[in-house]
């Protein structure tokens, strides 16, 4: 605690000192140097005393938990930068021509593509327990191994309300739907602001091909198809009966289920989209060897039971590993699940056209 | 009577700034209502405006009652005229529509309106100003909207707050001749504020003169200028030498007063003797000669003046002076059997200082005022 | 009656020098980042690796060729326009309230109105969204159907919830305007015969139109550039906001901040253009008051109870309905169904107080911060404000005019001007990389809260009389002198205002904190915002209601010093 204190004044002094620097004063020079010299040592990979230090900006909830953990594990430093997906993107355009960060980790191939596309990210390396990846996981890695998944869940999955439901209405796939049955009783969150939306609607186009698709989400508008903002507020439609059936995003639908709503989840037949989290490392990493440990400890066995624990990760921890031997949490469905691999290349050069469609046909 | 106060009181919290007024106002009349800041005069007017409720009394106005406690005639109803210390034109309208204001809100017809307000215009000779706006207007001009703008719907009570303090010494005068002649054309009863007592002596009909949220006294302005009833009054209505004397003896005709040891016999009514009272020599009464020293210093009368039974005079030591053009100000110490006094003579004549002089009065150009020393020190006290 | 006119006339003894600090000041803090992000719209490429300054048109074209840019831009308009109509109207009768209610309703007023005005943006438009929504607190409490309160979220509700917001502005622009007017004027009007409508109409409202003019393009300036409320609330209902544009640019992929860069010049632009109209009304104020002579004039007035009680019921819906929202929702237990007996808990805020939690040392860290930055606003505001009142030259003057233009620039323009200007690759030689660093948080807090601290102090600097300080100066006090001894102690209550403005804003500030934390030491509007959008409401309500509750706390404190003080400073002042 002591400690904490004295790195609390410490902020406070060099605040003061900013102060005296932007009036005039030359004493603070000194302090802003020392700060400045100790940004530079980071920035040389490994600093004079000999300690490691992983800068990791990342947007999942078990975050926090696998920072202490590969701490724990490694004696390897790490700076967390916990932020939304969007946040974290914005940082890593703006650092560009001086990055700080060694491992950008979030939901969603798509984006880190767009990453790669820039040649922001490290291409070529593989992890040394990459074999460990089940057959799922290898086909979710690019093939320029610009970034690796940790895991995926189903961008979106349906559920219905049990308490308004019966099992013999239940859905078998998405085209169920369609029937009156469902009429203005069905949600999906906005794509142009929740993440995990825009794979679920370019997965379906890429499922049923651009017009069948297209047809599929203007069928669902006629049958009286909601638009909310984000997984929170569809959920909260669901559970107080506002809708009887929602899409949105599986683990989400897990953790709530868990949290004892009445709710049901189904996987439809024809399939559901991968959302993996992803992990992407920086091609000019301050601290490479520690991000490469990093990328290696998340598909440890270690880095996956520390991932899997909703104690860490809450919603998040309801994903589907992509590790062979490792095992979803049982609140989660084991098997029977139809995936479908959402191309990011695809998706991330159609982004702009196929939310433009949504939001003018869709959500108006 | 137009407007009636019967025993009005008004406090604010504990303090009483009108205590038991009562007053008769002649309609048609040009009241001046005189007195010092914080006398009550502008809370007497809001009365009369119908800005302000009272605590006690009646006041009644034509016979109708305008306020009596916990009621009173909104000022909107009173149809009564005012002119505010600085106006208080509205500066976003013309002079025009600022003088048509009141009756537009009468909803009169618009030829109406326009005829009403090019005849008060006219009243006060700015009919050329109608389009200016009000900041493009003088001091005086403004004053003669204001004017214009409190009669243009023919009020039957015409109420004046201090309407020439904003105004300059040279402008105030000028002023003075032009509101009188506005309100005797317009016929309304007027009632005029003031502090100053020039005012009041030269406008006024009638004054009431007020003191400490009490009626000191009222009357024609002659009558307080000349027969003050106290020693404010004395003070108030112009420059004074207010002495404190004891009477000796009175009868039916005449007053033997003692002033510090002189005697001097006054015209006057038995009185109670041993009382205090003031004598007051207004300084324009005193008269100045030059002393030769052929005569006794300590003697009684000036010999080369008529006989003393009408002539009071001593010899006094010129102090101070200060010319005011027509007329210098003198300090003199004049010696009396028991003592010195300091008085105030104005005097065309000059006179070096330190140079000794008669200081001399004709009889009836002293007046007694009841009152002792006490209250003239009060009052002195108040002043400083 | 003082004017500015005074001040004009009064030529300052030195210029040159003076300025320095101030210009130096203003260079590091606003001119430089904003400089590096506005680049970018006719060099995008600047920032590239490798860099490029090679000009092009590319970004504004994209910009022109979006229709929804042009869609959110007539959009922020609209909404600006609306929301300041509203919040002259609503402010205009709040401050009618406070001069026609007596001594003690004016004081509670002023309290309340001072509390709205602190009240941090996203807190209230958050405790909006989870009172409105649907299935949130309202149609709770009230057992209403689904769909009732959907209107909310409409251009016409974001109208309703920003003009509340705005209420402030307005009314501070107002209350001394209508005590500045004679009550004579409307005494004229009343004794013509015109009642009380008729008097508002032609009399009043006529005086106050300056005022009311220089309130509203306030408003409007605010309305146009407000992002909080536009990031809460904006998200449920597809509306395009300019601001939100420039999130979207900067917050979904693909990030493009040449984009964001142009639409943050069209924002400058056009408050830059609210904010001249408003000092062009404040100009023209002074015709409508008046030099009374005889101040203790006084006049009955029915204290209407409505009136006030009509301010009260808006200044309920400025603040203490949604706060109350908000709290209401941290003391939910999670997933909640619907509310009775069993809802209720604790456990949020018991979780805060777990010692070592992350909230508790974010929330100390953030205690540093806006202490510090408070501490430096205050200072810096006051220095700032006095060298454009009292020590005019032609630098102060246009130091003046873009400080005050910085104003319209959206905190998450000027966070990320930030990282491009302060990690930018021309300074590594130079050993002043500070992006990353608490330094780099904390000048970017001090950015965001010494123009609006400057800005309140020239107001209040006003009021000063020149005269007093050039009174000092002639009888060879210094600067320093002058500011401590004259200035500052006619200043104080603004003082002690913007001290604690800006720690609530610091304590709430989310667009530098979220782009700027040093990797490791969250702060806590940072850890809040994640609580949000992990969707524990609760936990993050919980979190800002404390955040709130230590502002307070800390506020009633600093009134205490201040009256202690001056306690101290009145018994010297006797002797």
């Amino acid at each position: 605690m002591n400690m904490r204190y004295g790195k609390l004044l410490g902020i406070f002094g060099s605040l003061l000192g900013l102060g005296f620097l932007v009036s005039g004063c030359q004493t603070a020079a000194s302090t802003t140097n020392a700060n400045a010299s100790q940004q530079q040592n980071h920035t040389t990979s490994v600093s004079s005393t000999g300690h490691q230090q992983l800068v990791l900006y990342s947007a999942q909830g078990y975050d926090s938990a696998m920072a202490q953990a590969f701490e724990k594990a490694t004696g390897i430093q790490v700076k967390l930068d916990d932020n939304s997906t969007g946040t974290i993107v914005a940082k890593l355009e703006a650092e560009k021509s001086n990055p700080h960060w060694d491992v950008a980790w979030f939901d969603g191939a798509a984006t880190m593509q767009a990453l790669a596309n820039q040649g922001m990210l490290l291409e070529g390396w593989k992890p040394s327990d990459y074999d460990n990846y089940t057959s799922l996981g290898k086909s979710l890695v690019p093939s320029s191994d610009a970034y690796f998944p940790g895991g995926v869940t189903a961008a979106a999955a349906i559920a219905v309300n049990t308490k308004l439901v019966s099992p013999s209405e239940y859905p078998t796939d998405w085209s169920s739907l369609l029937k009156p049955y469902w009429k203005n009783e069905i949600a999906m969150n906005d794509p142009a602001i929740s993440g995990p939306t825009f794979p679920f609607v370019a997965g379906i186009l890429q499922l049923m091909g651009k017009q069948q698709g297209e047809a599929f989400f203007t069928r669902l508008k006629a049958n009286g198809l909601k638009i909310f903002p984000t997984n929170g507020v569809t959920l909260q439609a669901l559970e107080k009966g506002q809708v009887k059936a929602i899409m949105i995003q599986d683990s989400a639908l897990v953790a709530a289920k868990e949290k004892g709503a009445p709710i049901q989840i189904i996987y439809p037949s024809s399939g559901v989209f991968t959302l993996p989290d992803v992990l992407g490392i920086d091609k000019n990493a301050p601290d490479m060897a520690a991000a490469k440990k990093f990328v290696e400890f998340v598909l440890s066995h270690q880095g996956q039971q520390v991932m899997l624990n909703p104690q860490n990760g809450g919603g998040d921890s309801y994903f589907n590993p992509i590790i062979q031997g490792e095992s979803p949490n049982p609140a989660r469905q084991q098997n029977g699940i139809h995936w479908v691999r959402v191309n990011p290349v695809q998706a991330a050069n159609q982004e702009n056209q196929i939310q433009e469609w949504f939001h003018d046909n869709i959500t108006e | 009577m137009l407007i009636e106060f019967r025993g009005v009181s008004k406090s604010y919290g504990d303090k009483e700034v009108l205590q038991n007024i009562t007053l008769n106002i002649p309609s048609g009349a040009f009241l001046a209502l005189l007195g010092p800041s914080g006398c009550g005069k502008t809370t007497l007017l809001s009365i009369l405006a119908g800005f302000q409720d009272i605590q006690a009394g009646e006041l009644r106005v034509a016979g109708e009652v305008w306020a009596r406690p916990g009621y009173i005639v909104p000022p909107e109803v009173r149809n009564v005229g005012m002119v505010f210390q600085d106006f208080a034109l509205w500066p976003h309208m013309s002079v025009f529509e600022n003088v048509a204001f009141g009756l537009k809100v009468k909803r009169l017809p618009r030829q109406q309106i326009v005829d009403r307000v090019e005849e008060v215009l006219s009243l006060v000779r700015m009919q050329e100003y109608r389009h200016a706006m009000v900041h493009q207007l003088s001091g005086g001009q403004k004053q003669r909207i204001a004017i214009a703008r409190a009669l243009a719907p023919n009020p039957q009570i015409l109420l004046m707050d201090e309407p020439l303090s904003s105004l300059d010494t040279k402008l105030r005068e000028q002023m003075r001749w032009e509101i009188l002649e506005f309100s005797s054309a317009a016929k309304t009863t007027t009632i005029y504020v003031t502090h100053d007592q020039i005012e009041a002596l030269s406008m006024a009909s009638h004054i009431v003169l007020l003191n400490a949220g009490k009626v000191e006294q009222t009357g024609s302005p002659q009558g307080l200028y000349t027969q003050p009833s106290t020693a404010f009054a004395a003070h108030f209505m112009g420059a004074a030498n207010v002495l404190p004397v004891q009477v000796v003896r009175s009868d039916h005709s005449s007053i033997m007063v003692d002033w510090k040891g002189y005697q001097m016999l006054l015209d006057g009514k038995k009185v109670v003797q041993r009382m205090p009272y003031l004598l007051l020599l207004r300084p324009h009464h005193l008269h100045l000669h030059t002393y030769d020293g052929t005569v006794e210093w300590k003697d009684r009368f000036h010999p080369s003046l008529s006989s003393g039974d009408h002539i009071f005079s001593w010899t006094g030591v010129i102090m101070q002076r200060a010319y005011h053009g027509a007329q210098w100000l003198y300090k003199v110490e004049i010696l009396l059997p028991h003592g010195k006094e300091i008085l105030e003579v104005w005097q065309s004549e000059a006179y070096p200082i330190k140079s000794k002089v008669w200081v001399w009065t004709e009889k009836k150009s002293c007046t007694l005022v009841a009152g002792g020393e006490s209250e003239q020190s009060r009052y002195q006290k108040k002043l400083g | 009656m003082t004017t500015l006119r005074n001040k004009q006339k009064w030529r300052p003894f030195f210029s040159g020098l003076g300025s320095l600090p101030g210009l130096l000041i203003f260079f590091l803090l606003i001119l430089y980042p904003l400089a590096a992000l506005l680049l970018q719209v006719g060099f995008p490429n600047v920032f590239n690796t490798p860099i490029s300054w090679k000009p092009s048109w590319q970004p504004l074209q994209q910009l022109f060729a979006n229709p929804l840019n042009g869609q959110a831009i007539v959009n922020s308009l609209i909404l600006g326009a609306g929301s300041a109509i509203l919040a002259t109207f609503l402010a205009t009768l709040v401050a009618f309230a406070r001069v026609r209610g007596g001594k003690k309703m004016g004081k509670i007023l002023d309290t309340a109105v001072w509390i709205v005005f602190f009240a941090p943006s996203y807190v209230i438009a958050q405790g909006w969204v989870s009172l409105m929504q649907e299935g949130g607190i309202l149609s709770e409490l009230l057992n209403l159907p689904n769909g009732l309160t959907q209107w909310f979220f409409s251009k016409e509700g974001l109208v309703v919830v920003m003009a509340l917001r705005y209420i402030p502005f307005i009314y501070f622009a107002l209350v001394p305007s209508i005590q500045n007017i004679g009550l004579e004027y409307e005494q004229a009007g009343r004794l013509l015969g015109a009642n009380a409508g008729y008097r508002l109409r032609r009399i009043t409202l006529p005086l106050l139109l300056p005022a009311l003019l220089a309130g509203a393009s306030l408003a409007f300036a605010e309305g146009f550039g407000d992002f909080g409320m536009a990031a809460a609330i904006t998200p449920q209902m597809h509306i395009p906001l300019i601001t939100y544009q420039i999130y979207a640019s900067l917050d979904q992929t693909p990030v493009n901040y040449p984009s964001a860069a142009s639409l943050s010049l069209i924002l400058i632009v056009i408050m830059g253009l609210a904010f001249y109209l408003q000092f062009h009304f404040l100009k023209t104020r002074s015709f409508a008051t008046i030099s009374t002579h005889s101040k203790e004039q006084t006049e009955i007035r029915n204290h209407h109870r409505g009136f006030s009680l009509v301010a009260f019921f808006i200044l309920f819906l400025a603040f203490f309905l949604p706060i109350g929202s908000t709290i209401i929702q941290s003391l939910l237990k999670n997933y909640v169904t619907h509310l009775d007996a069993h809802s209720w808990t604790l456990v949020h805020y018991k979780s805060l107080f777990k010692p070592g939690g992350s909230g508790l040392q974010a929330l100390l860290r953030t205690l540093v911060y806006a202490l510090t930055n408070a501490f430096l606003t205050m200072i810096l505001g006051l220095f700032l404000a006095y060298q454009m009142m009292f020590r005019r030259s032609k630098i102060n003057q246009f130091i003046n005019l873009l400080m005050i233009a910085t104003i319209a620039v959206p905190g998450i323009v000027l966070a990320a001007g930030f990282i491009f200007a302060y990690n930018a690759t021309w300074l590594i030689p130079l050993h002043f990389v500070i992006y990353g660093t608490p330094i780099c948080l904390g000048m970017a807090y001090l950015a965001g809260s010494l123009p609006y601290a400057v800005r309140l102090q020239i107001g209040s600097m006003q009021q000063v009389s020149g005269n007093l300080a050039t009174a000092a100066f002639s009888l060879g006090a210094s600067n320093l002198r002058v500011i401590a001894q004259i200035v500052m102690p006619l200043v104080r209550t603004t003082t002690v205002s913007t001290f604690f403005m800006t720690m609530t804003g610091t304590m709430f500030e989310l667009p530098a904190s979220s782009l700027l934390y040093p990797p490791g030491s969250p702060p806590f509007p940072e850890t809040i915002q994640q609580k949000f959008n992990a969707f524990e409401f609760a936990r993050g309500s919980a979190m800002s209601i404390l955040g709130l509750i230590i502002v307070l706390l800390l506020y009633m404190l600093g009134r205490w010093v201040e009256s202690m003080l001056l306690r101290s400073s009145n018994s010297v002042g006797v002797e």
